[in-house]
């Protein structure tokens, strides 16, 4: 790296403009930034930006519009962000159409996660944002756009491990990613799977669970609606106030391990 | 019931919730809303910091786990820095030092107690660092895991190990002191069986000269044997020979085995019968261990 000194700055930049609403010129300050300093500058200045602000940045692309914060963004950066991603929902889009905000926000997740060939990077991109229980959520928000593909896929992934080929009765585009998922984390994937299903102790319980044909009959166990699991994540969404320390009392940090 | 003999009586359990929970209840009467606050942020301070270093801060179930280490550490250092059993007395400990000093007192014990070897077998992963990380943590869990509504027994599982990590840290450096003055020169190497030197140096010392004898092979102790045999020597004066050498913090350790394998020790037992060298050799093995080296050079 020739120059790191110039980052901080490029760091308060981009997120000025992100906060002003001005994507494409943030847009445009990174690939001038990776055109002078090569990929890994955009990666670093990614990394340092305040998550909230990554989450406004990277909500404006998706599937179909990329960016370069969407190939360069560090995937701890990214896992950070997705529990602001809720902040932006107005409430009566939640109540009225739950199922467009879910898939807009599986064209985000989608468009992160493939937006490269490198398996690699999309293992660590998946390993990440489901070690959080925000991850947690937002993976189970996916799932429950096709809750019975995806306890197909649960059994199967059960029965065959790694060798899973993702046949479904009905094909679904949350089935692939939901694959990938389990092939990243074993952990994420069942903790996103409880997170739909909440009764399960288990993800070896849902795999002798039917789905009813009948698409009228209510479930015989408790199952997340795409609805209840967003509002979950609004709550989630970390608030900004932080309370003054009380007290006179210094504390000693980390020094507590010593 | 009426199957149950008559003086079965029911079992009395104690209950003994940690200590720091203890002094929490006495919150009301002894503090004011100004010192249960900041006691309340350290507490939480404490959890982040253990759930970021130990569990997983970014999962409810990660800071759960945390918040029972928190207790149990918190716990174990007002058991330590407190005299007596008054929780009045841990209260104020908390509200003048804080509970970051009381957690930061327990975690020295942890780290101390680590530091102690878990046994008497020595061998190279004791000392590597990535193991060493493990093993703290591993018995940091174990002892300072703590359910807020539980009995907790931490801190006697922590005396009982410190004194059996203790007994243990003596008989290595006996073993220890003994291989450093081997009468060939000193024996190294990371792998340390301690009783297994101690019997071999002691085994020897009956023969008498006042070798000091840390490792062994066949031939030797195929001589050992050959000599007693003829020789016939005191196997107590080679004893007291062995002793007057070893330095007085080691001499405890060796006495005591001295005592145990004057009555009980086959192996010299039965050089004086008409067992073959071959027999003795394989009692000999089950006293030395690895620290008897079994073929010929």
């Amino acid at each position: 790296m020739s120059d790191n000194a110039n980052l901080p700055a490029l760091t308060k930049q981009v997120s000025e403009l992100v906060l002003a609403g001005s994507l494409q010129h943030a847009e445009e300050a990174f690939s001038q930034a990776a055109e002078e300093h090569g990929d890994y500058a955009v990666a670093e200045v990614l990394s340092t930006l305040p998550p909230q602000v990554t989450a406004l940045h990277l909500a404006g692309f998706d599937g179909a519009k990329t960016s370069l914060a969407t190939l360069l963004v560090p995937p701890k950066a990214w896992a950070d962000s997705l529990a602001y991603l809720a902040a932006t929902w107005p409430d009566d889009m939640i109540e009225d159409d739950p199922e467009r905000i879910a898939e807009g926000l599986f064209n985000h997740v989608h468009g992160i996660v493939f937006a490269t060939d490198d398996a690699e990077r999309r293992h660590e991109l998946l390993a990440e944002a489901s070690a959080t229980d925000h991850g947690a959520t937002v993976f189970a928000i996916l799932w429950s756009l096709a809750p019975k593909e995806i306890l197909e896929v649960a059994g199967e992934i059960l029965a065959k491990g790694p060798y899973v080929t993702g046949q479904t009765s009905s094909d679904s585009d949350v089935v692939p990613l939901a694959i990938e998922l389990a092939k990243a984390s074993e952990d994420g994937w069942e903790r996103s799977l409880l997170e739909l299903f909440p009764e399960f102790r288990h993800s070896a319980d849902l795999a002798d669970v039917e789905f009813s044909d009948d698409p009228d009959e209510e479930p015989t166990f408790l199952q997340r609606s795409t609805r209840e699991l967003l509002y979950r994540l609004r709550k989630q969404v970390p608030s900004m106030r932080s309370m003054p320390r009380r007290g006179t009392r210094k504390s000693m940090g980390t020094d507590i391990f010593s | 019931m009426s199957g149950a003999p008559k003086n079965m009586l029911p079992a009395i359990v104690v209950e003994k919730l940690p200590r720091l929970v203890r002094a929490i209840r006495l919150l009301p009467e002894w503090a004011t809303a100004e010192e249960a606050a900041i006691l309340a942020d350290e507490l939480s301070g404490i959890t982040a910091m253990v759930a970021e270093r130990f569990t997983n801060d970014r999962t409810a179930e990660g800071i759960g786990r945390a918040l029972l280490l928190t207790v149990g550490g918190v716990s174990l250092g007002l058991e330590h820095v407190v005299d007596g059993d008054s929780d009045t007395a841990a209260i104020d400990y908390l509200i003048e030092h804080g509970a970051e000093q009381a957690f930061q007192a327990g975690f020295r014990l942890i780290r101390d107690l680590d530091a102690l070897p878990e046994d008497t077998l020595v061998g190279e992963y004791d000392n590597d660092p990535v193991y060493a990380q493990r093993r703290l943590k591993e018995l940091f869990v174990d002892i300072c895991t703590a359910d807020p509504g539980e009995s907790w027994t931490g801190y006697e599982r922590y005396q009982g190990q410190l004194k059996q990590r203790t007994q243990a840290r003596s008989i290595v450096r006996a073993a220890q002191w003994l291989r450093r003055h081997h009468h060939e020169g000193p024996v190294n190497d990371a792998d340390l069986n301690a009783e297994g030197v101690i019997a071999l140096a002691i085994i020897f010392a009956a023969e008498g000269g006042g070798r000091i004898v840390a490792r062994a092979g066949q031939k030797e102790f195929e001589r050992f044997v050959a000599a007693v045999r003829k020789n016939k020597p005191d196997f107590e004066a080679g004893w007291a020979e062995l002793l007057a050498q070893v330095p007085a913090a080691h001499q405890a350790v060796i006495a005591e085995r001295i005592a145990t394998y004057r009555d009980s020790c086959t192996v010299l037992r039965n050089i004086g019968t008409k067992a073959s060298p071959k027999q003795l050799l394989a009692e000999m093995e089950n006293y030395a261990g690895s620290e008897l080296e079994p073929d010929y050079p």
